[in-house]
């Protein structure tokens, strides 16, 4: 297995910027700081871009020029220039926010954003979530073959003792106790899935950058 | 006894190293959500538009990258029809690239006609519900600044319901679950998902329901899924260092709990 180093200087920069960031777990040094800035002002300077090159220009700038392009009358101008500089005047209104005097006005296009997004989501989870989930969850605990049967008495069991353990009430004693045990097991179980998952993910995640560093970088294979 | 935590991380960082550079024979059986996953993509008949959303960005791209790489080359020996979206900004040109190696090994696979990155499109789930009214209303444009009207391809699938399958690859929201909520719901098209595995186990309700065919979890899914295709992939070479890191991981828990045990009765 002999290297053979890349010679792609976009490498090199992104090999070097992962082992200063690995380098914090050594201990805090500046190279470290240094990148962490450069994270930070990369990250607002690539979002300031693809909003300027996503949205505003094909959504307003490109629009607008082509209105005044000449080719179309007073009448079509009249008609599409609200649909262009209302949405866009509205959007400003969010950098109102920067003086306190005007503070209130970017709370007009906040509430529409707002309205917006709650009216979409609660449409979308009522549908896909709430109703699908019941009907999901109401099914018939016989019928299949054992492994269903099973399955589905696990989880009939898991929902209805969840339930009990969030029913705060006068605290329960002796058996009564007994489902929101359960259901706190149930929960256990689900937590501990959850966090296997996470430490999956992030070791993923070391494992990519070593997988960069090994085979991009250093070339061995 | 008091132990730097650098040795730790030491260990960690070699038990990740070596097996990437040395990848042990660990058998890996695919899960049944996987399995699905890889059925639901070989049920869709010849010719017909698949949707891939790439709702992902470098950060999780060590487990959505082979994900994507082993889907795109699943769909497209299928003879699909591929169409890319992303409502991550960082996603769309990740996934482009992907997309363009693994279309060059089809020689046959033209750009624009058999697939195409439509590129980002700012609005999360506004342009989900865009997308009921028109594939090209809610992205007009692809990567590349084509209009999206001029390509056969889109022409071939104007709406969602023209799709025949939805993809989701996500890290986060937007989302799988955003697209069950807009898309699936409505349109009523099949959908399939690939997550980081940090969000498996939110979505695995949507398996059970059957709103969702398939599921790949995190690199195993990833890794799964590449063995059943039969690809060599990065996410099937890293399970060795993912393994040994869990297993060193639940050491670690197993020895601080004794350790902790230990202290608690001497004290």
């Amino acid at each position: 297995m002999t290297p053979h180093l890349s010679g792609d200087p976009s490498v090199w920069i992104a090999a070097l910027l992962t082992l200063a960031v690995l380098g914090f777990l050594v201990k805090d040094n500046p190279a470290w700081r240094i990148v962490e800035h450069l994270f930070a002002g990369v990250a607002a300077g690539w979002f300031l871009v693809v909003a300027w090159w996503t949205v505003l220009v094909p959504q307003v700038v490109r629009p607008l020029f082509a209105l005044g392009d000449g080719h179309r009358d007073a009448r079509a101008i009249a008609l599409a220039l609200p649909g262009l500089v209302m949405p866009a005047a509205f959007g400003a209104l969010l950098f109102a926010r920067l003086d306190r005097r005007t503070a209130w006005l970017a709370r007009w296009p906040l509430a529409v954003v707002l309205g917006v997004y709650t009216g979409l989501r609660m449409a979308g989870f009522a549908q896909a979530d709430l109703i699908q989930q019941l009907r999901a969850t109401l099914r018939p605990l016989a019928g299949g073959d054992a492994a269903t049967t099973a399955n589905a008495i696990v989880l009939v069991l898991g929902v209805v003792t969840c339930l009990l353990f969030f029913l705060r009430g006068r605290e329960p004693r002796g058996v009564r106790a007994v489902p929101a045990r359960i259901g706190s097991a149930f929960l256990m179980v689900a937590f501990g899935a959850a966090w296997g998952f996470t430490v999956m993910s992030r070791v993923s995640l070391l494992i990519g950058r070593f997988q960069f560093l090994l085979f991009d970088w250093l070339g061995l294979r | 006894m008091k132990l730097d935590r650098r040795w730790l991380y030491l260990v960690l960082a070699l038990l990740v190293a070596l097996p990437l550079l040395a990848p042990p024979r660990l058998p890996l059986a695919a899960s049944p959500p996987t399995r699905a996953y890889r059925d639901a993509i070989a049920r869709v008949p010849h010719g017909a538009t698949v949707l891939v959303a790439c709702d992902f960005d470098p950060a999780s791209a060590a487990e959505l990258a082979p994900m994507a790489r082993a889907t795109f080359h699943q769909l497209l020996a299928g003879g699909c029809h591929v169409v890319v979206v992303s409502l991550w900004s960082g996603g769309a040109p990740l996934a482009d690239r992907l997309l363009r190696e693994e279309a060059a090994a089809f020689p046959g696979a033209r750009d624009g006609v058999d697939y195409v990155n439509l590129g980002y499109q700012a609005g999360n789930e506004a342009v989900m519900a865009r997308l009921a009214g028109g594939i090209a209303t809610a992205f007009p444009a692809d990567h590349a600044g084509r209009p999206s009207r001029d390509l056969p391809i889109v022409a071939r699938a104007r709406t969602a319901r023209d799709v025949a399958l939805l993809v989701c690859l996500s890290a986060g929201w937007p989302g799988a679950r955003e697209w069950l909520q807009q898309v699936q719901g409505r349109a009523g098209i099949p959908v399939i998902a690939g997550v980081t595995g940090t969000s498996a186990p939110d979505l695995t309700p949507y398996l059970a329901s059957g709103q969702l065919r398939g599921l790949l979890g995190g690199m195993s899914g990833a890794a799964e899924y590449e063995q059943l295709l039969g690809v060599a992939g990065p996410a099937a070479r890293g399970m060795g260092a993912q393994s040994l890191a869990h297993a060193f991981v639940v050491l670690c828990i197993v020895g601080g709990s004794l350790a902790g045990l230990g202290r608690r009765r001497a004290a």
